[in-house]
């Protein structure tokens, strides 16, 4: 311990009161005791250092000679140590140094020993405050068991104060263990008493308020003092690490299930690739064999796998790969050889650092999704490569989906009616009702069937049989409709072709019977009404004979008689009779032939027989279409023919063609009828030419013309400009038909607006290597 | 001698009209008038006729059931049909028994025309039993190998009517055939089919068809007949004839109408001995033994066995068909050098020259049939063609080779 600078200053001070003092005494004593001065002076160095220590032991130690010298020495007086006082000097100063050095040896061993009291009582406080610092409460017991001290912390723990449990000597927390530690904790104490195991023990004790309090409580040894046994020891509160524990094995149980109750097989490797954990999925996936599974080596499990997978090979060198490359991720397939395929995915373990851990591999089997895709790839390709058209929308009708045959029937991409609903092919034919049951039908859920009539995008028209159903979800709501579309435009000409044919037939049929009906009575009208004319130019002549003959002879014989008969001849008026009957006779033959030709014409025109391609005398054709066709034509035009004789038989189906005459004939007829409107006629010209390998024939009419804008629709099926009812849209169309179609010819027209229009029709004479078609 | 006519018709009316109507002939025919098939057959049984006009739809037995019998029992007859119905049906059912089918409302002046024909024809010939050989035949036989020709053709669906042509063509009866069957009121067919490749578009594969299968219209030649050495030849011969004829016309005219009727005429110019050397072949031989042996010509050797010539039988055949009367009248004139002299180009002189040529170049007797004083190419007309027209059966050597 070190001396203040006052203390200091009081040891110098001291130094002249020793000396002092030994001046006194040896003055007193000198003369007494001889030679006391030079001991008292000794005395005084020796109690200066020996109080002040080194400083003040010297500084007596070179005063102490002079005082003495001056005061006891024979007579020097002189300042400065005289001769008899030098040898002095030594003894003084050495045993002020002896002394100081005694002095503060023993000073020191006295301040140490005070330092050491001071310094335990320091450090027990400290003690105390360190384990009142602590959470763990500390405790004595002695070896009944009985508590001797516990640390005040205890209430913190146990809600009891140290008092309350040492007022029980240890009663209260032996008596408060949890039943189910009350067992396991008593053995541990008997151990550590009896045996000397040191108690180290995690256990509850319910506390004052009565919840659970898990402590770790521990001893190592006991310690006996004044012949009884005791320990110390702390217990610690652990309630917050048990219950952390509690939930860590809970959530890690958790995630153990977890684990394995996903449908992945997982295996989960460290940063130097050995096996950490796989799940049981793994194990069922990959069929690991349970030798394997309990073996923590990572060969035979690897090796087992690359058994099992098809291509070995690319499955090892990805494994490779990825275990070379630590922070890449992948995702692949792979088919095992049973045909199982699974999804490999793979992922580092990283921390926020980019640490590597290791590497989690998950393996999904996807075989039987791979199935449906596989399934739905071909079920969509169906649709996709349907001859039907498919249309699926929303609930609100946008389009969502359409195949490839709804392109190319209607012209429409996808992209184009993507988001739009079907009405971009309305054309405006079919009713509005139609359109308000189909909603109303398919809103209710049910199939609706019908038929449409379409517009393409160029425009044509086209009809469709439609088939639209709503697609349900699992709540059975409805989220599309499916709408399966056939294109029946062919199918709805060939009917009304067949209609046509049927007609055609029907008429032909019905033509054939009242021809023979009308040729029976034709046939003797006309035998009796050329015996007229045979008879009349005979029975004229006779009666000329008579009345030259009997005239002179009469005028004679009996005037009156004559008269009477001139009377009568003027009565009768027989020279009208006379020229009129010849008139007569020969219109009546002319009708009769007449009617004969109309019942010949509509046989002709009608061809019941023609089921074959004939040869047909295109003339004859064009003149039975003409008498057919009278009645439509002869109010509004005239009518003329202009035919070349030399085209031989023309082979073809010869009802069909004069059906093609016929529709443009009538067609020349209405577009007269639209431009004369009752003023002066029009004028309707065919001609006939032989044009080498074609037979041609033109129908020109004086009428309006076609109007550009449906120049290239004319021949459309269904196409018409008269209103709705007049027309069914099919002359043209079917006329091409037969034409082009069915005689391999040409059909087409010229126009001038406001001029009329004509047609021209080639038809092959030679279809050779071209057999009759069916 | 007065003809006698029988008409049926269930329609008196009809009866009468035509009684009215033919009355003009009543010097030239006797004609009675029958309301039905059964007084029909009683009137025939009284007495002879030599025509017969039936409707063709009748009660208890129509035209076509009466024509057969009439065929049986009295086969030197002229059968006609005149019928209101003209459709395929009753056209085919008549070809078997009738020789013409005329469809009402048909002018009493056609009537008159083919019936006078017919009978013009028939009074050529001095032998009544030949009239009723004629008569009878319901088709003259073809060559086998055509006639098996068209029957496998047809066995095909598919076969075209240019197929059918190219064989019918080449066939003497059938040609004749499907012209007869041309001519008749076909369809509402009028006026006179004298072209092949027109007769057989009118008519159509089906209808031929049904001929060969079903009707048996076509015949071929019994191969085992004292004739049967004769029959190529007669083929060849026709053949060279048509060709050379139409050659002939083409370069005279370009009118299709004249090329094609020479063609037919000229296959058809013969047809009169297909019917002898079927219906008459021992007979025939023996003419065929004698040509050039003596002073004889061919038609005399023909008169003289046969009683009458090849000519006139088969002019009687074409009349009675009812083919055109220019074919009718040259095939039974082609060796009378008069049709030579016509000084209109007609088919008839393309058939006279061919004959001509042709025979010359054949050797076989039948196709000696040519009048020993025929030069047909010393008349001024036709001198100076004959160097370029005999080169046409150079002509005809290399088409038929190639």
């Amino acid at each position: 311990m070190k001396a203040t600078f006052g203390e200091r200053l009081f040891h110098f001070a001291l130094v002249p009161l020793f000396l002092g003092i030994a001046l006194l005494a040896s003055e007193l004593l000198q003369p007494v005791i001889p030679h006391i001065a030079e001991y008292l002076f000794l005395g005084a160095v020796v109690a200066s250092a020996w109080v002040g220590g080194h400083g003040p032991g010297l500084a007596s130690a070179l005063l102490a000679p002079f005082l003495f010298d001056y005061f006891f020495l024979p007579p020097l007086y002189t300042w400065g140590i005289g001769a008899e006082a030098r040898p002095y000097i030594a003894p003084f100063l050495l045993s002020a140094l002896v002394a100081g050095f005694l002095s503060s040896t023993v000073r020191s061993a006295r301040i140490g020993a005070q330092d050491a009291v001071v310094e335990l009582q320091q450090s027990k406080e400290k003690f105390r405050r360190i384990l009142a610092s602590l959470p763990d409460v500390s405790w004595t017991v002695d070896q009944n068991r009985r508590i001797v001290y516990m640390s005040p912390k205890v209430v913190d723990v146990l809600g009891y104060t140290s008092e309350e449990i040492r007022a029980g000597e240890g009663k209260l927390p032996r008596d408060n263990v949890h039943p189910d530690d009350a067992d396991r904790v008593a053995q541990a104490w008997n151990d550590f008493f009896a045996a000397q195991k040191p108690f180290d023990q995690e256990y509850r004790i319910r506390s004052k308020d009565g919840a659970w309090v898990w402590i770790h409580n521990r001893t190592n040894e006991t310690y006996r003092e004044q012949g009884i046994l005791y320990a110390d020891g702390l217990f610690t509160d652990i309630t917050p690490r048990k219950h952390a524990e509690f939930e860590l094995k809970s959530k890690t149980a958790f995630l153990e299930a977890q684990l394995n109750s996903t449908n992945e097989g997982i295996l989960v490797v460290d940063e130097n690739n050995r096996r950490l954990l796989l799940n049981r999925r793994y194990a069922e996936i990959f069929a690991v064999p349970r030798e394997i599974l309990g073996d923590p080596a990572d060969a035979p499990l690897l090796r087992h796998v690359q058994q099992l997978v098809k291509a070995p090979e690319t499955f090892l060198a990805k494994v490779d790969y990825l275990y070379s490359h630590p922070e890449e991720t992948s995702d692949d397939e792979i088919e095992l050889k049973n045909g199982t395929i699974l999804d490999r995915y793979s992922a580092p373990v990283l921390d926020e650092t980019g640490k590597y851990y290791g590497r989690i591999w998950s393996f999904r089997d996807v075989t039987e999704r791979r199935r449906n895709e596989a399934t739905l790839r071909q079920l969509s390709a169906a649709v996709e490569q349907s001859p039907v058209s498919v249309i699926i929308t929303d609930p609100s009708g946008k389009i969502a989906y359409v195949n490839r045959r709804f392109s190319e029937c209607t012209g429409y991409s996808f992209e184009e009616v993507r988001g739009k609903t079907p009405r971009i092919l309305n054309s405006g034919y079919s009713p509005r009702e139609m359109y308000v049951t189909l909603w109303q039908t398919i809103r209710g859920g049910k199939e609706w069937r019908g038929e449409f009539r379409n517009k393409k995008k160029n425009g044509e028209f086209f009809w469709e049989l439609a088939a639209i159903t709503p697609i349900f979800d699992r709540n059975g709501k409805i989220t599309h409709y499916l709408s399966v579309k056939e294109d029946i435009t062919e199918r709805k000409k060939l009917e009304a072709e067949l209609r046509q044919a049927q007609k055609l037939e029907g008429i032909g049929q019905l033509a054939a019977g009242i021809a023979h009906e009308i040729n029976t009575p034709t046939q003797f009208v006309t035998d009796n009404v050329t015996f007229f004319q045979d008879s009349w130019s005979a029975v004229a002549q006779l009666i000329e004979r008579y009345r030259r003959t009997n005239k002179d002879y009469l005028e004679k014989a009996s005037p009156s008689a004559a008269a009477e008969l001139r009377e009568a001849e003027a009565k009768l008026d027989l020279d009208f009779i006379s020229e009129e009957i010849p008139h007569a006779i020969a219109q009546s033959l002319d009708g009769a032939r007449r009617v004969a030709n109309i019942v010949r014409a509509m046989k002709e025109f009608s061809h019941p027989d023609s089921a074959d391609k004939t040869g047909t005398d295109l003339n004859k054709a064009i003149e039975s279409t003409i008498t057919v066709a009278r009645n439509e034509w002869k109010y509004v035009a005239e009518m003329a023919t202009d035919f070349d004789e030399t085209i031989p038989p023309v082979v073809c189906y010869a009802g069909e063609v004069n059906q093609v005459i016929l529709n443009l004939v009538v067609n020349a007829a209405h577009a007269i009828k639209d431009k004369v409107n009752g003023n002066e006629k029009g004028k309707i010209t065919i001609r006939s030419r032989n044009r080498g390998r074609f037979a041609e024939i033109a129908i020109a009419d004086t009428g309006m013309g076609i109007p550009e804008e449906i120049q290239s629709r004319i021949y459309e099926p269904f196409f018409t400009t008269k209103e709705v009812g007049k027309g069914t849209g099919q002359g043209l169309a079917l006329a091409y038909s037969v034409i082009v179609k069915k005689h391999q010819g040409k059909l087409w027209f010229e126009t001038e607006k406001g001029k009329g229009t004509t047609f021209f029709v080639q038809l092959p004479f030679e279809t050779a290597g071209h057999p009759a078609e069916k | 001698m007065p003809k006698r006519l029988l008409f049926v018709d269930d329609e008196a009316l009809v009866l009468a009209g035509l009684r009215r109507a033919l009355h003009c002939m009543r010097n030239e025919w006797e004609m009675r008038f029958v309301g039905g098939g059964a007084e029909a057959l009683q009137a025939l049984d009284q007495e002879p006729f030599d025509a017969i006009v039936s409707d063709m739809r009748m009660p208890l037995m129509d035209g076509a059931q009466l024509l057969e019998r009439v065929k049986e029992r009295h086969c030197d007859m002229v059968r006609i049909v005149l019928s209101g119905q003209s459709e395929k049906e009753a056209v085919l059912r008549s070809i078997a028994p009738a020789h013409q089918f005329l469809s009402k409302p048909c002018d009493v002046q056609e009537l008159k025309a083919r019936l006078a024909q017919a009978f013009a024809m028939r009074d050529l010939l001095r032998n009544p039993s030949l009239a009723a050989i004629v008569s009878r035949l319901r088709s003259i036989p073809s060559l086998p190998t055509l006639y098996n020709e068209l029957s496998a053709a047809l066995a095909s669906e598919n076969t075209s009517i240019a197929e059918i042509e190219q064989i019918i063509s080449r066939d003497v009866a059938m040609a004749a055939k499907i012209l007869q069957l041309a001519n008749s009121a076909f369809l509402g067919a009028r006026g006179h089919v004298s072209s092949l490749s027109h007769a057989l578009s009118l008519i159509g594969a089906e209808i031929i068809r049904s001929l060969m299968l079903s009707i048996h219209v076509f015949s071929q030649f019994d191969r085992h007949s004292h004739a049967a050495a004769y029959i190529p030849a007669l083929w060849d011969h026709s053949m060279a004839v048509a060709w050379l004829a139409r050659r002939i016309a083409a370069s005279e005219t370009g009118a299709k109408a004249v090329q094609e009727e020479s063609f037919t005429t000229g296959l058809l110019h013969d047809v009169g001995k297909i019917v002898l050397l079927a219906e008459m072949p021992e007979e025939y031989r023996r003419v065929m033994e004698r040509v050039g042996g003596g002073e004889r010509s061919y038609r005399d050797l023909e008169t003289d066995f046969v009683g009458c010539t090849h000519d006139q039988i088969g002019a009687y055949l074409m009349a009675i068909w009812g083919l055109p009367e220019s074919i009718v009248h040259a095939v039974g004139s082609h060796h009378a050098a008069a049709g030579a002299g016509d000084p209109q180009f007609s088919p008839l002189t393309a058939v006279c020259f061919a004959d001509f040529i042709a025979s010359a170049a054949d050797s076989s007797p039948l196709n000696h049939d040519l009048e020993p004083d025929a030069h047909p190419f010393e008349l001024p007309a036709f001198s100076a063609k004959e160097p370029v027209w005999r080169t046409f059966h150079d002509e005809y050597l290399l088409a038929r080779a190639g």
